[in-house]
């Protein structure tokens, strides 16, 4: 979090489109006890419209990764299921840490090292061409840091290419880690952010919602 | 002229740079030890003598039931392996020959005269808390150390894997990996999502009496509050343990 509040993370390199619009800020899937900031994307709290409900649907698909992960990480290590039987903060943090690593050591094993891959192509450090058919033109990366004005609020994809760079506070300053702040913390474009994901499932439901039995009636 | 003054500039530079990692090496030792190793008093004279464990049994016990000694093969299986140490053989194969060097975990002589425990047991026994959450002294009967040993041990373990493994393994994803998250998540139909992220309570048994008012939940429980954020694969990317609970 105070990462974010500097804006030091996400990074800001990434555009991405939604319904229209370029964002730059990327967010987390969260539940619905995660405050309404533009960095969550929380499902809608009355989904009174098939696309409401249909984006509900996603986003609960989307966030029970992390529902998952306390599942298996329970059954697997049983020692964060049983109460903590350390005496002070720092141990347990330490042995949460550890096992988090262990499990991660697993996965990468289990996976057959495909996120090994990933990193040993990341660490080569040499930028690739876009040829690798992973990458899709859902985002974009810039060429370097901006250093425009932070994310940057949503707005239409043509607005941003003319956008002049080498505008707005320089990286680091105070004023820079306040605009981040504001950014990442507000509530409208949080709403508009929910609405563009709403549009843009909508336009595509039959595909994404494939994976998923069960679609509700209302999204018919 | 010049090489000889170059010379000696430079055995003045590697005797001072020798002397800096050296200090710097003590440091970090006096800091790392001092604060893992507690103080239990050794032995004395009226006092309990130490109890016999046959700390070769123990070994063998191990390696005859996960690992085959005289080319016998194990007891139990992979399924078994992987269930009990809970991470598949070639990972706990690297995380063994990584610590088996450790100070702590090599073999040593005590004043006796008699050999100590082996490597193998001090791991073994330390998994087994982390996995298993028993508390120290139940593997004392099968791995054959004391319930002093196994907390030490785990503790150890834990400090290691930290310091070994935290930089590569708990650490923000880099662009490329960042870039693969993306087109993953934007395939799934939210472009410009980096994961979810979600808490949970995880209810502390020895909560001291001074921090009980902090970490009360909502449940009126003490616990502390575990925030992550993962992937589809369950590779977590970011970790936060210790949030007074909300």
């Amino acid at each position: 979090m105070l990462d974010v509040s500097a804006g030091v993370w996400p990074p800001r390199t990434y555009s991405y489109t939604l319904n229209g619009r370029s964002r730059r800020l990327l967010y987390y899937a969260a539940d619905a006890g995660y405050p309404r900031y533009a960095l969550f994307a929380l499902p809608h709290p009355k989904p009174d419209t098939p696309r409401l409900v249909v984006y509900n649907r996603l986003q609960e698909a989307v966030r029970k990764d992390a529902e998952r992960l306390y599942a298996v990480w329970w059954s697997r290590w049983c020692i964060t299921k049983y109460t903590a039987r350390y005496m002070s903060v720092p141990r347990l943090i330490k042995m949460a840490k550890a096992v988090a690593i262990l499990h991660n050591m697993a996965v990468e094993h289990k996976r057959h090292g495909f996120v090994s891959q990933v990193r040993m192509a990341a660490s080569e450090g040499e930028e690739r061409p876009d040829s690798d058919g992973k990458r899709t033109a859902s985002f974009t990366k810039d060429a370097g840091p901006r250093q425009d004005c932070v994310w940057g609020v949503a707005q239409s994809a043509d607005d941003l290419n003319n956008v002049a760079d080498s505008q707005g506070p320089i990286v680091g300053s105070a004023r820079y880690m306040y605009m981040a702040e504001t950014e990442a913390k507000s509530t409208s474009s949080h709403l508009s952010l929910l609405s563009d994901l709403a549009e843009h499932v909508w336009a595509d439901r039959g595909r994404l919602l494939a994976p998923y039995a069960r679609l509700p009636r209302a999204a018919e | 002229m010049e090489d000889e003054a170059g010379g000696d500039k430079l055995e003045l530079a590697t005797f001072l740079a020798a002397r800096v990692r050296f200090g710097v090496l003590r440091a970090l030792l006096v800091n790392l030890e001092g604060r893992v190793r507690k103080r239990v008093g050794g032995s004395r004279r009226g006092r309990r003598p130490n109890r016999r464990r046959d700390f070769d049994m123990g070994a063998y016990s191990i390696l005859r039931d996960y690992f085959g000694v005289d080319g016998e093969p194990p007891v139990y299986g992979e399924d078994a392996f992987e269930e009990r140490f809970r991470m598949p053989r070639p990972v706990f194969n690297r995380l063994f020959r990584a610590i088996y060097s450790q100070p702590y975990c090599r073999r040593t002589v005590n004043a006796t005269g008699q050999p100590q425990s082996h490597a193998i047991q001090k791991v073994a026994a330390a998994l087994r808390v982390l996995a298993y959450g028993e508390p120290f002294d139940r593997s004392d009967e099968y791995c054959c150390l004391s319930r002093s040993t196994i907390g030490e041990a785990a503790q150890r373990l834990t400090e290691f894997i930290i310091n070994k493994w935290e930089p590569m393994y708990l650490r923000p994803p880099t662009d490329k990996e960042l870039e693969h998250i993306l087109a993953r998540n934007a395939a799934r139909g939210m472009p410009g999502c980096i994961d979810s992220i979600d808490c949970t309570h995880w209810q502390w048994a020895k909560c001291p009496k001074a921090l009980g008012g902090q970490y009360l939940d909502r449940k009126g429980k003490r616990s502390v509050v575990i925030e992550t954020v993962c992937d589809e694969d369950l590779y977590i990317w970011h970790l936060f343990v210790g949030c007074p609970g909300a």
